[in-house]
């Protein structure tokens, strides 16, 4: 573990480095809470031992300053050279997880890191389970793109981005045309593994420029272009289509050649429209577009609405 | 009340060279209890070196070397916030050299310094016995050191009893 031991006293703190450090963990020091601080914020600690009583910051507000502010839990033990049960219940309801009587006895410390390393190893495993189980959350088990929700947690970020600091993005959506008849044809693992195929050209196209692509619902995509206007989707729908082709999906229910096509709706986030919402109706209005032109197209939303690309 | 020392009294002049912390005279020290007991519990650190294992030996001197050179300071300030009425700066002294004291196994002036803390934090109208007792207790405590790590005593500054500082309030 890395331990973090801060005391305005250099010998007690000399010491309790170097007991620390025999018991084999990593251990910095700091002679003050600001200081302190400052080590806590730029992360990595593990264990703070801090004594409780320091001029400027404390050790109580460094722990008040912990729990309300750390990114990932540092487990805070307070050293106080007063046997006062009440310094300790205060320490402890501030946020402290144990305590040690100065002076700090070699054979005490030992098992206060035992008990320390025991429960960051908890907290480091239910940040890694939280991570793993946000990842899932993110996930849309099928095609293994992102799925709704992870697409509007990113419009909402991309969004104040776009508010903030004037970054542009464009937004389409593809649909896969006649599909529902394409599941009737065929039955629904076959449907499945079209899905699959076609969001993995999506991904594939997608990966060579930094975009994003999601399933939006059953056979709706939508994928995010970073930096560019809608002709920089346009162009990259242009690709995605043509990967569909080249994969040559059969589909007796659509139009000559009888191959599974998409349809797509281009929009954008500007500093003059950056609401997320609002991207995803005209894109939405877009898509429409394109399906009552014909299907097999890609339309991009601009007021008024007009035609860019047509059947391939 | 004990004392004792005329304006200008230098403490290092308390401490002798080579010579064993028995020669600091008694009459000196306001508490005959504590003047009984050594000014270190040497078992108190050598368990301490023997826990650190490898590390250990070298961190003898490092840290006596430590405790004299903020040790000093904070007596002086000790005795100068004594004679000027500052039980907060009393206090908060007396706090910090108390645990590194205990640590080390400097077992009576720790408790000097509890004292010391103790008297401050009631309020006590005047600090000034509490702090000459620290500052005698100390130069006991460094002749200890001297002794034990066989070196001569650092010149420290002289540090002037809470007695020997002119105070505001008679």
């Amino acid at each position: 573990m890395k331990v973090l031991a801060v005391d305005d006293d250099r010998v007690c703190r000399t010491a309790l480095q170097a007991m620390t450090t025999s018991l084999g963990h990593e251990c910095v020091v700091a002679s003050n809470g600001r200081e302190a601080w400052q080590l806590l914020r730029a992360g990595g600690i593990d264990v703070l031992i801090s004594d409780r009583n320091m001029p400027d910051i404390d050790g109580m507000q460094l722990v008040v300053l912990l729990r309300a502010e750390a990114a990932s839990y540092v487990y805070a033990i307070l050293a106080t050279g007063l046997d006062d049960p009440l310094q300790v219940q205060e320490g402890m309801l501030a946020g402290a997880d144990d305590y040690l009587t100065k002076p700090i006895r070699f054979e005490d410390l030992r098992h206060r890191l035992i008990a320390a390393e025991r429960v960051t190893g908890l907290h480091r495993r239910l940040e890694g389970l939280n991570m793993e189980l946000r990842a899932v959350a993110r996930k849309d088990p099928l095609t293994e793109l992102g799925n709704r929700r992870s697409l509007h947690e990113d419009l909402d970020v991309l969004s104040v981005r776009v508010s903030h600091h004037g970054h542009r993005y464009a937004l389409a959506r593809y649909d896969l045309d006649h599909f529902a008849d394409f599941n009737d044809r065929y039955g629904q693992a076959v449907g499945d593994r079209a899905l699959r195929t076609f969001a993995g050209i999506l991904a594939a196209t997608c990966q060579t420029g930094g975009d994003t692509a999601y399933r939006y619902a059953a056979d709706q995509f939508v994928t995010i272009h970073t930096e560019v206007g809608t002709d920089g989707a346009v162009t990259v729908a242009g690709r995605v289509r043509a990967g569909l082709t080249a994969a040559a999906i059969v589909h007796a229910g659509a139009p000559p050649p009888g191959l599974l096509t998409a349809s797509v709706g281009v929009a954008q986030m500007t500093a003059e429209q950056p609401d997320p919402a609002e991207a995803m109706r005209q894109v939405d209005a877009a898509l429409y577009h394109a399906k009552s032109m014909g299907r097999d197209r890609v339309e991009v939303a601009l007021p008024p609405v007009r035609l860019l690309g047509t059947s391939s | 009340m004990p004392t004792l020392h005329p304006p200008g009294y230098d403490l290092d002049q308390a401490v002798p060279g080579p010579a064993s912390a028995a020669d600091v005279p008694a009459q000196a020290l306001p508490e005959p209890a504590i003047a009984s007991a050594p000014a270190i519990d040497t078992s108190v650190l050598d368990a301490l070196i023997s826990d650190l294992g490898d590390a250990g030996p070298a961190m003898r001197p490092l840290l006596w070397e430590s405790y004299l050179e903020d040790g000093t300071p904070l007596v002086a300030r000790l005795c100068a916030a004594a004679a000027r009425g500052d039980s907060e700066g009393v206090r908060s002294v007396a706090h910090q050299l108390k645990s590194s004291s205990a640590l080390l196994g400097v077992l009576p002036l720790s408790a000097l310094l509890q004292r010391a803390e103790d008297a401050a934090r009631a309020g006590s109208s005047s600090l000034i016995p509490e702090a000459d007792a620290v500052a005698v207790e100390y130069r006991r405590v460094v002749a200890a050191i001297a002794i034990l790590t066989a070196t001569a005593i650092p010149t420290a500054t002289a540090i002037p009893t809470a007695t020997a500082i002119p105070t505001a309030t008679p």
